[in-house]
């Protein structure tokens, strides 16, 4: 066997292992659950937005909650949580992300001879895709959603215009076939173009989107015709693409558009205006200035918790500035000249008020009674709470908030008889705090999806990573992306003693380049390489890692700065 | 019908209906009648209601003092892309079916930046890297708005842009390496589509007459050639050789298309009798050339010469830049070619219109036309003009005595501060192949560094 | 017979078009006479009387001259105007800018400040007589891409060789790391656009730190009367400004920009002319106090930022000039070169006034590149490059009759007049 070959496969074993053995250890360390019933005992519980019930005992049997009361049995079978001055919600509902889904590997695309004419689904048209087939209930993703509260994602595939379907997951352990509530649930579409064919823009994305669903309708009506009575018709065609289009143009699926900004909006209502779908906005951060619209055609809408930024650099910026003096220095008298350009002034006051119109945006469709719950394409789930306080700061009420969590994703999904509001014979995903979830204090101890239960009460520590750079160590992928294509290759990146050695080899070529001025900081790596092109050029990198990914910069000379991003691929080699 | 004419009252922007506005006391250049002194226009509900001296209004119009200075209609650009997200869908010679209409940008600073100028409706078009590009829009310069839909100049014939010459042939032949590479391929693209379109209206007519009993595959395309075909769409083709451009009036001859408007069209000139036998108009730059091969045989002469053989001619800007003066662009004329100041007026005003197709609507200053005015301190063709004050429709857009710096209506809400752009050379700022770094640098950063150095213009 | 009348009719014709086709028009030397002309000097005021044109330089200037043999060239009514300058441009190092094999502007390299435009400047571009034919009789060609990308040149627009195109002056170039964005397609972030130019700030300051250095090494050499023997080409082209003989000319645009290059060059004592200077008008009273002279333009150019007004760089020539700043304009162009007029039109119609603007295409320019004895107003003894035309230079319509450059009277005649002579009336036409 090539060694090279070995050690990459010994590599991607060991971390077959070590991802099986992260898994088992939180089980095999706790004894079998005994039974699948559970009693909560003396809760407060809110039952639905604005309806708080005291001293309330609930009973999960066989993943649904199958009694409410003050004073109820305790089964034989029964777990005992005791739940004193402790929030019982119904468990929260994501009505849009990518949660559970791994990113997909990054392939190599074939070279397209017409690029005006290519593949479905190398265009990125995939409407027959199911988001099950990318879906692992294992992945950091839904933990991390289920730890922040969620016990039910609508997931969507990752990809470009029409992405593929999505299907509803309770986030629990276990497999994939397992934790599907629904299957192809909803049809997605969005403003994401693959580069370089046809239709690579958005108004070839407009253009396209309105051939296929023609297409559909004729080819889906065709079939039923033929189906009838075949005589003097041609066989249908099997088209998979137009095929799985065909329920959206007969309303018995629901198109998602994710519309973040306002002329994203313009467009998905401009397209339901012609041609009379069933809409949902998702992903919507600036959709204020359509609320008439919205609210006259009773269109559903999922708001982005991805929300303008304040001043999060400079916390940054102080913690780490606080070794080098110097630096500090510079900050400040640039901050004070700042501060006193009246340009910068005005400026600035524009770009809070513009904030705040963001801010306030959740507040705003509250008020005009929107049907609205939040969606998680973009934002950190650790983050959500955070986001939706500062969300209430601007004049959501909570039980807006608690609406938009809960009752209002469910009913967008079609799911009210069994999700969202803390009733008998509803399915038992809850969650559970230990004071109102908002509250600036709380925190959240229990999460019951489908009846299990998830204990948080105690937090896991943090790991820390050992000495600086030493999760940098390793054979990482990378792509960086000028305009208009993709560059591909290799960073090898090595410990010698000390020292760091990095080398970099592109794809295309036999030379290595051997990196100089390497730094490290923290989780930032820089360093410099001499690519040889017709004349030697200097090329710059400024590398970020987490966990086994990085995202970063290439600068090369004076033509211009690309992003770079990669993953990691195992040991370093000894040579490329 | 009626529920089309009711749909277009509600998508008309409010304050459209209720703008009155009476102009006292300017030197109107009316361009089709003529200049008249201390005369007043008064727009009603944002049409011109009376020209007459000493008018008087209803009861709450707003007066605006025009007293030494000079009225002319909204300036009309025919070539722009300001006001749009998208320019090209470069990836096939052929793409009708997109639509620059649907990527319509309300929020772009350009637009006030224009009005300032004193123009009021541009075309916003596709780019030329194929030889049948994309439908365009003719948008008003509403700005404020956040809606797309309120640009739109509602009725206007559609229009659909075409390029002849090296840019297709460079995306395509050398970029994509699939054909039009020489300007023979270019004319055979368009033979085709048309031959096409015109299979495709059979096919579908077949099958509504009951011919056929199996639906066609509908192809947004050839619904939209077919419409050229039809007389539904007004061509206006990039194109600079005189070659070309009489390869494509055969090819429009051959398939009884007669709308077309030739854009940029340096070398026009040279086929000004052509042309003008044709009914074929022109839309041509003041003064740019040598960019590229194709227009190193210019001269700035052109819009003179097209005049003088009586083409239909305007001058455009195709550049944000550009847009921004065009009023001395036309005032080029008067010194390479000695045009009047109504024929160089006409060059921004209705001739444009007409290339447009909205030369009942605007384009001079007449009763019953749009209140779309523009006002300068001094003679709109000299270089000490300063424009005052843009309406549109009767609403005034821009007044030089009420003007704030800062127009941005969509503010970066995670910008920290403003970016400073570094001077980009106007021809590569914004134009025609817009957008098409991607084709033209496949591979490689050689490649790359090539297309950096070679300052590529875009025209 | 009267069939033969057409035959030797449309012979004749033939024969003349034959003549006419030989017969190109040629700059024409001699003495010229320019009487009763308004005379615009610029630097003595205007009034009306004659100019002698001799020997290449204006001879006298006065109320009224006259001579015995000269070329008279009646000018009642009319306007003289020196000739134009602009302060910056690739004229002559560019005939098709798409065809990069004719570019000459951009050497490989970052530091190539030996790179000399005057070598590469085509005497015989399309674009020169199309670019003086509007009264434009010299430009400053210059290199353009990377930090150091050549030595620039003052060129007249008239001349078969570098020696006669030269107006003697030629200025190194350098950009000034910018903090400003290369484009729409730049994304970088804030800090590493910030990162970017800190580190090529430091490179700037190696490579002068060797420049000091190498003068050092070199009038050390020289008191020994040795010759330094290092093959140092770019070292011997920065020595003019490193020992305060010449400026450096800083090509630098953003308001954050210009105050560190302010702060560098009081820093490094230098000699230095500020190019380009996009958003001068924000620090205008800054360049003015540290003396700071300006080449900016283009004029019509968008301005920089989203967030400023329509007519920021309308107005910024004359804010600089009002705050006390020496303020040259230029096109920056390489084909329409012949705009200069119209740039300082806007620029005068925007604040700064005819007068002003006038200065900034002549006097200022000349002097800012050291020449301001020898051209840029209409002044005895100065190279007589000037223009005779029927109204205001920078207003649109106004036409250019005579031009002079070195005293050739030159024939008013490009690529775009002869093809409206040949195309205006088509022969034959459709049929």
């Amino acid at each position: 066997m090539n060694t090279k070959r070995f050690i990459f496969i010994l590599s991607c074993l060991v971390y077959c292992f070590a991802g099986i053995l992260t898994i088992k250890a939180q089980n095999s360390d706790t004894p079998k659950p005994l039974s699948n019933t559970h009693y909560i005992k003396n809760c407060f519980l809110v039952k639905q937005p604005g309806v708080i019930l005291s001293g309330q005992n609930i009973i999960v049997k066989d993943g649904f909650i199958s009694d409410i009361g003050p004073n109820l049995k305790i089964p034989y079978d029964a777990q005992i949580l005791l739940a004193d001055s402790m929030y019982v919600y119904a468990g929260f509902i994501d009505a849009y992300s990518n949660t559970g889904i791994t990113k997909p590997e990054q392939k190599d695309r074939p070279r397209i001879a017409d690029p005006g004419n290519p593949p479905n689904d190398i265009a990125g048209i995939t409407p027959q895709f199911l988001s099950n087939e990318n879906y692992n209930p294992n992945d950091k993703s839904v933990t991390d959603m289920r730890t922040a509260g969620f016990g039910l994602s609508q997931v969507a595939p990752r990809g470009m215009m029409l992405p593929g379907q999505s299907s509803i997951f309770l986030l629990g352990e276990g497999n994939t076939d397992e934790m599907v509530l629904k299957s192809g649930s909803a049809q997605n579409f969005q403003f994401e173009t693959s580069r370089g064919v046809y239709p690579s823009t958005l108004i070839g994305i407009m253009a396209k989107f309105r051939d296929l669903y023609q297409n559909a309708k004729i080819a889906g009506q065709h079939e039923e015709k033929f189906l009838k009575n075949p005589s003097g018709l041609a066989r249908p065609d099997y088209n998979k693409e137009l095929k799985s289009l065909y329920p959206v143009t007969t309303k018995k699926q629901p198109l998602y558009i994710v519309a973040q900004k306002t002329k994203d909006v313009h467009k998905a209502l401009l397209l339901k205006e012609e041609f009379g779908f069933d809409l949902v906005l998702t992903e919507v951060k600036q959709g204020w200035h359509y609320i008439d619209k919205i609210k006259q055609q009773n269109i559903p809408v999922l708001l982005s918790l991805d929300l303008p930024g304040e001043e999060k650099k400079s916390l940054e910026k102080e913690g780490k500035d606080g070794e080098k003096k110097d630096s500090i220095k510079t900050e400040v008298k640039e901050i004070k000249k700042e501060k006193l350009d009246p340009e910068k002034k005005d400026y600035d006051a524009k770009k809070a008020a513009v904030v705040k119109e963001y801010l306030a945006q959740a507040a705003n469709f509250e008020k005009y009674g929107i049907n609205f719950g939040f969606s998680f394409l973009n934002s950190k789930p650790s983050d959500i709470k955070k986001t939706i306080k500062k969300l209430i700061e601007n004049g959501l009420s909570e039980n807006g908030a608690l609406a938009a969590l809960t009752t209002n994703p469910a009913k967008i999904l079609g799911l009210s008889h069994l999700l969202g509001t803390v009733e008998k014979g509803k399915i038992a995903n809850l969650t559970i705090t230990d004071k109102s979830y908002f509250d600036e204090k709380s925190v959240i101890k229990f999460v019951f999806v489908d009846g299990k239960k998830y204990d948080y009460s105690e937090k896991p520590r943090k790991q820390k990573d050992g000495k600086t750079g030493h999760k940098m160590i390793g054979l990482w992928s990378y792509e960086v992306e000028i305009p208009g294509a993709i560059q591909k290759g290799k960073i090898n990146i090595k410990k010698d003693g000390s020292d760091f050695k990095i080398s970099v080899k592109d794809d295309t070529s036999s030379n290595e380049d051997v990196a100089t001025d390497i730094n490290v900081d923290g989780s930032k790596l820089t360093f410099s390489i001499m690519a040889t092109l017709s004349t030697p050029v200097k090329v710059d990198f400024s590398l970020d890692f987490e966990d086994k990914i990085y995202t970063g910069n290439v600068n090369v000379a004076s033509f211009g700065t690309f992003p770079i991003k990669g993953s990691y691929d195992g040991d370093p080699k000894l040579n490329f | 019908m009626l529920k089309y004419i009711l749909l277009i009252i509600i998508l008309l922007p409010k304050d459209i209906l209720s703008q009155n506005i009476l102009i006292k006391n300017g030197t109107v250049l009316t361009v089709t009648n003529g200049v008249k002194e201390n005369t007043d226009i008064l727009i009603i509900n944002g049409k011109i209601a009376k020209i007459d001296k000493n008018l008087t209004a209803p009861e709450g119009t707003r007066i605006v003092d025009a007293n030494n200075q000079y009225v002319m209609p909204g300036i009309i650009d025919a070539h722009s892309h300001i006001a749009l997200d998208v320019i090209n869908e470069a990836t096939s010679p052929v793409t009708a079916e997109v639509n620059a209409g649907d990527v319509l940008d309300p929020l772009d600073v350009a637009i006030y930046r224009a009005l300032a100028g004193g123009v009021t409706i541009s075309h916003a078009m596709h780019g030329s890297a194929n030889a049948i590009g994309g439908q365009c829009e003719t948008i008003k310069h509403r700005f404020g708005t956040t809606n797309p839909d309120e640009l739109r100049m509602q009725g206007a014939p559609r229009t659909i842009k075409f390029a002849l010459g090296e840019n297709p042939i460079r995306t395509h032949g050398e970029g994509s390496k699939i054909s039009p590479n020489t300007r023979m391929g270019v004319e055979q693209i368009f033979r085709n589509a048309f031959s096409q379109a015109q299979l495709y209206m059979k096919e579908w007519d077949d099958y509504k007459k009951g011919i056929t009993k199996t639906s066609p595959v509908y192809s947004l395309r050839n619904e939209t050639v077919a419409d050229i075909l039809k007389g539904d769409i007004i061509i206006h083709c990039h194109s600079y050789r005189a070659d070309e451009i009489l390869m494509l009036l055969r090819v429009l001859k051959d398939f009884g298309i007669n709308k077309i408007c030739f854009q940029h069209v340096n070398e026009g000139f040279k086929v000004a009798p052509e042309l003008a036998a044709f009914g074929a108009s022109a839309s041509v730059f003041a003064d740019w050339w040598a960019y590229k091969f194709e227009v190193y045989y210019s001269t700035a002469y052109n819009a003179a010469i097209l005049t003088r053989n009586g083409v239909v001619t305007s001058i455009n800007s195709d550049s944000e830049e550009l847009i921004r003066h065009l009023y001395h662009e036309a005032a080029k004329t008067q010194r390479y070619g000695s045009l009047t100041d109504d024929e160089a007026l006409a060059l921004i005003t209705i001739n444009p219109a007409k290339q447009l197709g909205i030369d009942n609507r605007v384009g001079s200053i007449e009763v019953g036309k749009d209140g779309d005015i523009a006002i300068f301190s001094q003679h709109p063709l000299s270089i000490y003009t300063i424009p005052q004050m843009t309406i549109v429709d009767g609403i005034v857009k821009f007044d030089i005595k009420n003007d704030e710096a800062d127009m941005r209506i969509d503010i970066n809400p995670n910008e920290t501060y403003s970016s400073f752009y570094e001077n980009q050379r106007h021809h590569e700022s914004q134009g025609c192949m817009h957008g098409l770094e991607e084709l033209l640098m496949e591979d490689s950063y050689a490649k790359f560094m090539r297309y950096k150095y070679s300052k590529n213009h875009s025209h | 017979m009267h069939f033969l009348k057409i035959y030797i009719l449309s012979f004749c014709t033939l024969l003349l078009f034959n003549i006419n086709a030989q017969q190109v028009k040629k700059a024409e030397s001699g003495t010229f006479l320019l009487k009763n002309g308004n005379l615009h000097t610029v630097t003595s005021g205007t009034f009306i009387g004659d100019l002698l044109i001799k020997d290449g330089v204006i001879a006298d200037i006065g109320k009224s001259i006259s001579v015995s043999e000269a070329k008279i060239i009646d000018c009642s009514g009319k306007q003289i105007y020196p000739g134009l300058i602009d302060g910056g441009c690739r004229l002559g190092l560019v005939e098709i800018d798409a065809i990069s094999l004719t570019n000459d502007f951009n050497e490989l390299g970052d530091f190539v400040p030996h790179m000399k435009a005057l070598t590469a400047v085509n005497p015989n571009a399309v674009a020169i007589p199309v670019t003086r034919v509007n009264g434009i009789t010299t430009v400053f060609a210059k290199p353009d891409g990377g930090t150091f990308p050549g030595t620039g040149a003052l060129i007249h627009l008239f001349g078969y060789n570098p020696d006669q195109m030269s107006a003697g002056s030629e200025r190194v170039v350098m950009r000034f790391p910018s903090t400003g964005k290369r484009g729409r397609w730049d994304r970088r972030s804030e800090d590493d656009i910030k990162k970017d130019a800190e580190k090529a700030i430091k490179k700037i300051n190696d490579i002068w730190d060797t420049a000091n250095n190498y003068m050092k090494m070199d009038s050390a050499a020289k008191s020994e009367n040795i010759t330094l023997s290092t093959n140092n080409p770019q070292m011997l082209a920065l020595l003019p400004i490193v020992s305060g003989k010449e400026p450096i000319f800083i090509e630098v645009n953003s308001k954050k920009d210009i105050e560190s290059a302010i702060e560098w060059i009081i820093e490094k004592k230098y000699k230095a002319v500020f190019t380009g200077v996009a958003e001068g008008w924000r620090v205008a009273d800054k360049l003015a106090k540290n003396g700071i002279p300006v080449i900016t333009g283009p004029i019509l150019s968008v301005p920089g930022r989203d967030n400023d007004s329509y007519d920021a760089s309308y107005t910024n020539p004359s804010i600089m000039m009002k705050a006390g700043v020496k303020v040259a304009i230029r096109t920056d162009n390489a084909e329409n070169v012949r705009n200069l007029p119209f740039n300082a039109g806007f620029a005068a119609a925007y604040g700064m006034g005819t007068e002003e603007a006038l200065k900034a295409v002549t006097i200022n320019t000349a002097e800012i590149f050291g020449v301001g004895d020898k051209i840029g107003s209409l002044d005895k003894g100065k190279i007589a490059n000037l223009f005779i035309c029927d109204g205001d230079p920078f207003e649109t319509k106004t036409k250019i009759e005579y031009l002079f450059i070195k005293g050739w009277k030159i024939p008013l005649e490009s690529r775009h007049t002869l093809l409206y002579d040949e195309f205006l009336d088509r022969t034959p036409g459709l049929k």
